[in-house]
């Protein structure tokens, strides 16, 4: 089936691109360059998002943190000068200890993620628009959460306000 | 144990759950050993992409009527951007105070 193919191609590319800017990010030794990896990441990820079904929330990606949270880190590192470079680990050992946790954390997780059986295993169409299940949802099912996390971004903008504020 | 890889082609759940694994791990390596505090925020950003991802592969692969792993999605995000407009501005209140964002010199609690 062509659909298939182009998911299975789209996929990898945008995996295969997420995973080089996470390691980009990982082994960079200047903030702005660790900044253009995290836009290649979220980017990537953004992709992903449309193979995997998910159009709407590919756009809001691209739109809050390729858009938004990006600026706010480049305006953070802009603001903090003089540690343009910094070098990685206080000492090797915390450094390899660090890795090791997070690959102990990646072997766990996949093999229990493989070991599983998950019932009704068979992809399930992706050209279908979701945007008005998504909004018939939030205004329903999960209208209680919508309206607290309106709460949350009032109160974190508040509170940016408030603490980034001069005296 | 895991038993048998999943085939390459198709993409199932498994694709999207180790893709998600892996972002998370990798971000994790990054907050885990990196000293400044801008770059551990976009660690953790990384680590919350990952769970996205997982959150979206259920959402496919158990499509029901509402689509609920998209929403939680959706929490995700805002949840992030929350956490990234207040990590930042005490990234900047602390580098205002010690004129600097390396994480280990900020240890005045540590005693």
């Amino acid at each position: 089936m062509p659909t298939e193919l182009l998911v299975a191609g789209g996929f990898y590319t945008f995996a295969v691109l997420a995973i080089l800017g996470s390691i980009a990010l990982i082994l960079s030794r200047v903030i702005f360059r660790s900044a253009l990896s995290l836009t290649l990441v979220l980017a990537s990820v953004a992709g992903a998002y449309v193979v995997l079904g998910a159009d709407f929330l590919a756009v809001v990606q691209i739109l809050v943190y390729v858009g938004a949270i990006m600026v706010l880190i480049i305006f953070g590192i802009m603001l903090t000068p003089q540690q343009v470079v910094l070098e990685t680990a206080r000492d090797p050992g915390k450094a390899v200890a660090g890795v090791a946790v997070a690959a102990a954390v990646f072997v766990v997780t996949t093999g229990v993620l493989l070991g599983s059986t998950w019932p009704r295993s068979n992809p399930t169409p992706v050209d279908m628009p979701t945007t008005a299940i998504l909004g018939e949802g939030l205004l329903t099912t999960f209208g209680l959460p919508f309206e607290l996390a309106s709460i949350l971004l009032l109160l974190a903008m508040i509170g940016a306000i408030v603490i980034a504020r001069e005296e | 144990m895991p038993t048998a890889l999943p085939p390459l082609y198709p993409i199932t759940l498994q694709h999207g759950l180790v893709l998600g694994a892996a972002l998370f791990s990798l971000g994790m390596i990054g907050a885990l050993t990196k000293r400044n505090a801008i770059e551990i925020l976009m660690s953790i950003e990384v680590m919350l992409n990952g769970v996205m991802v997982t959150f979206i592969s259920f959402a496919r692969h158990a499509q029901g009527p509402a689509l609920g792993g998209q929403i939680f999605a959706i929490f995700i995000m805002t949840v992030a951007a929350a956490e990234a407009a207040v990590g930042l501005a005490i990234v900047i209140a602390v580098y205002r105070l010690r004129r600097s964002v390396a994480v280990d010199t900020v240890n005045s609690l540590q005693g």
